[in-house]
């Protein structure tokens, strides 16, 4: 089964070498589970994702397509931010809309590398930023009362003035 | 189309209407890399589990922030999956910051990682001096956070980096006794009693402590070895660049003999520790891997380490052998003898020291280290996996017949590898001591085991912005008479590798038919002057630190170092060396001031004469 078809949620297909479609864990056991491998012409739908962002998917795991297997999720794991690749970083140089939906589609279709490179570069945006600045930067609106606002001033304000 | 419609069931509603919306209002946007349309997700636009796989990318610092922005991240950020393990490590953060971590501190976290920014310290206080942390706060920050995790936590390793202690205040004793892994690696130590260890009931206060970093740490001291040679688990010790390591033959004896019975990794990297310390190091009984490596810039042949170390190791007692004496003529004339048994006499397993549980021998920078290193480690080493001998003086011939004989280790052999070191080697002193004039640095010792009479160096710096080191036995002796009747001829002049010449002479008159160099030497203390770019002065002060000598460009390159009591001059030929001298700043002394006037006329006097002693030569 050399190629599979996808559906995205806006109704296009995508043809893609299995091999390739592979590094979704979901669209892997998918195929596996329903025993498609056989099958040219089923068509897998993707209800959460749509063509766009399918086709930056697609884009990702094409180049990653020799990356080694992911290693297992260590808890001792470092957190590094700084180590995305040039090709990821160039890749991702997109509105943050269509950054958290990527995130949201590596979530979906399981795909690990592209889920911790899309994270990196959502904490790389907020990393070293004020609360304010954070706010500014996603567009987060300021719920807390003026009171809570005032117990965290409170609490912090013998450490921000030195 | 079935599929379409089963799709938009599950996009939720707010995402399509979001949808909808756009694409009423908006053109569709179309780039070559085909966003047909965008949703516009948002940050909060994202589902709880989502949000949690995305903090968890996120360094705990901005982890605080991010959770001070609204109500649902703050939620969000308080769950307990993302505080197990703390770690900032890669991301310094202020010491007074350590308060604003307390509220997330729960009774699951196991580990805490963090590192600090470098505090400011009040230049010129002498180590001990109260006064030395500006910011006390730092200190009550730091007591706050350590009183709550060890009232809320079971921690299993915590490791801060690059903190500022208060040795009064904050004991061994206020770290949570739980720790199995525990690193202050870069750390400074202030208010140091000087009559017991900070070390001093570390193996009761940890008796689960099993790893130890304290890498980089400038004031540990070997007579803290004794206490931590007591703890019964402690299997990893790491001592890479503490600089006061040395001359410990006693403490590691002590500690070796009695202790430290379960330690498996030892790295005494960038440590003056030599051969005497290593062959003791050899009887620890769990040793696996044990890592050497000339501190840098070197290298005092004192603090080296030969092959002596590796034959050592490898038989209890050379001499019952019946060694042979090698003579080594290393790179600074200098004549050693070496006991060394005929590796027949040791290619025995029943004298080999080590057990084979040893797999790993790292040993670089060491010129001392020749092919005789190799044959033992090949015939005695049964275990050993890897030895890494760069820097050393092996022939190709002895790496070829070694990697014949043991095809199984991996041998790294070349150049001294670039010792990767943290800017706390040579940036260690926080407040640069600028390099004064007079600056006085008083030698123990010329030509180690010479001459161990004190011995005044004076650190000057010339109009054209040079450095100029004097070195005299005493005041008296740096006299202007004394310099004039100094014969100039009986210096001593080295090119040094770039070419400028770095003068050694007399000052007073010069013992007659005395030799050139070592009797001079003996008879009149030398007078050393570094002239030149790639002149170096190190090693001149317990954390102080020169720099940026002069506004002159010629002495872009220069450094005053500073690693501390047992400092060196170095550079100043091939043919001499200024060992363990210790630094006093007394550059406001009136008497001083005085001398000092003294000494630079003389030195203009004397760059000429090395001018004219140049072109003979």
């Amino acid at each position: 089964m050399p190629n599979i078809k996808l559906q995205s949620s806006d109704g296009e297909i995508f043809t893609v070498d299995f091999e390739i479609a592979k590094s979704s864990v979901t669209i892997k056991t998918m195929v596996e589970d329903l025993g498609l491998e056989d099958e040219d012409e089923e068509i897998v739908p993707l209800p959460n994702v749509n063509s766009a962002i399918l086709r930056k998917v697609i884009q990702w795991a094409t180049y990653h397509k020799d990356d080694p297997p992911p290693p297992e999720d260590d808890e001792n794991k470092e957190k590094r931010t700084d180590d995305i690749s040039s090709w990821d970083a160039d890749f991702l140089k997109v509105d943050q809309g269509t950054l958290f939906e990527l995130i949201l589609a590596a979530n979906y279709l399981d795909i690990k590398g592209l889920l911790d490179v899309t994270c990196k570069t959502v904490a790389n945006m907020i990393k070293g930023k004020s609360p304010e600045e954070i706010r500014k930067t996603f567009n987060i609106k300021n719920d807390f009362t003026q009171a809570e606002e005032e117990q965290v001033r409170k609490e912090n304000e013998w450490c921000e003035e030195k | 189309m079935d599929n379409k419609e089963t799709c938009s069931k599950n996009v939720d509603l707010k995402r399509s209407l979001s949808g909808e919306i756009d694409h009423g209002v908006k053109k569709k946007i179309k780039t070559d890399d085909s966003l047909s349309f965008n949703l516009m997700k948002s940050f909060t636009d994202l589902s709880d589990d989502v949000l949690l796989i995305l903090l968890s990318h996120i360094p705990h610092n901005d982890l605080i922030s991010l959770g001070r922005t609204c109500q649902r991240l703050d939620r969000i950020v308080r769950d307990w999956t993302l505080w197990k393990t703390i770690d900032s490590h890669d991301y310094p953060i202020r010491m007074t910051q350590l308060k604003e971590f307390i509220p997330y501190i729960l009774d699951c976290t196991e580990e805490v990682k963090l590192s600090f920014e470098e505090e400011r310290l009040v230049p010129g206080t002498a180590e001990g001096d109260p006064e030395l942390i500006k910011n006390q706060d730092c200190i009550v920050c730091l007591a706050m956070f350590l009183s709550h995790l060890n009232q809320y936590c079971t921690l299993t390793s915590l490791c801060l980096e690059y903190v500022t202690l208060d040795a009064r205040k904050c004991q061994m004793q206020t770290f949570p006794p739980t720790l199995k892994k525990f690193s202050l690696a870069h750390s400074k130590l202030v208010n140091i009693s000087s009559d017991v260890s900070y070390f001093y009931g570390f193996d009761t206060h940890f008796p689960n402590i099993e790893v130890l970093d304290l890498s980089w740490c400038s004031w540990f001291t070997p007579h803290s070895l004794i206490a931590l040679s007591k703890s019964k688990n402690l299997q990893e010790l790491y001592l890479q660049g503490c600089r006061k390591i040395k001359n410990c033959v006693p403490y590691t004896s002590l500690s070796v003999r009695f202790g430290f019975k379960a330690l498996k990794i030892l790295d005494l990297r960038f440590t003056y520790i030599s051969d005497s310390e290593v062959s003791i190091i050899y009887d620890l009984p769990c040793l696996s891997r044990l890592y050497l490596a000339a501190p840098s810039p070197n290298r005092l042949e004192e603090f080296s380490i030969t092959d002596r170390s590796i034959t050592m190791l490898c038989t209890s007692s050379p001499r019952l052998h019946g060694g042979y004496d090698q003579i080594m003529r290393n790179a600074n004339a200098s004549v050693r003898l070496l006991l060394v048994p005929p590796a027949a006499a040791v290619n025995n397993d029943s004298n080999t020291k080590v057990t084979k549980s040893f797999h790993t021998l790292v040993v670089t920078g060491y010129p001392s280290i020749t092919d005789i290193t190799l044959r033992h480690a090949a015939a005695c080493l049964s275990g050993l996996k890897l030895l890494d001998v760069r820097g050393s003086s092996c022939t190709s011939d002895a790496i070829v017949q070694f990697r014949l004989a043991r095809p199984e280790v991996t041998l790294l052999a070349g150049p001294d590898p670039e010792p990767a070191h943290p800017p706390s080697l040579v940036f260690d002193p926080p407040s640069p001591i600028p390099l004064l004039p007079g600056l006085r640095v008083v030698l123990h010792r010329i030509e180690a085991g010479r001459n161990h009479q004190p011995v005044m160096v004076n650190v000057n710096m010339r109009g054209n912005g040079d450095i100029a080191v004097e070195v005299g036995r005493n005041h008296n002796n740096n006299n202007n008479e004394g310099e004039r009747n100094g014969d100039p001829n009986e210096g001593i002049e080295v090119d040094n590798p770039v070419g400028n010449v770095v003068r050694i002479g007399f000052g007073g008159p010069v013992a007659p038919g005395g030799e050139r160099q070592n009797e001079a030497r003996e008879e009149n203390p030398p007078r050393v002057e570094n002239v030149g770019e790639n002149s170096s002065v190190e090693n001149v002060g317990e954390n102080s630190r020169v720099e940026n000598v002069g506004e002159n460009s010629s002495v872009e390159n220069s450094r005053v170092d500073n690693v501390g009591e047992n400092s060196r001059v170095e550079n100043v030929g091939e043919n001499s060396r200024v060992e363990n001298s210790r630094v006093e700043n007394q550059a406001i002394e009136n008497d001083q001031v005085g001398h000092q006037e003294n000494e630079v006329q003389n030195q203009n006097e004397d760059e000429n004469s090395v001018e004219d002693n140049n072109s003979p030569n």
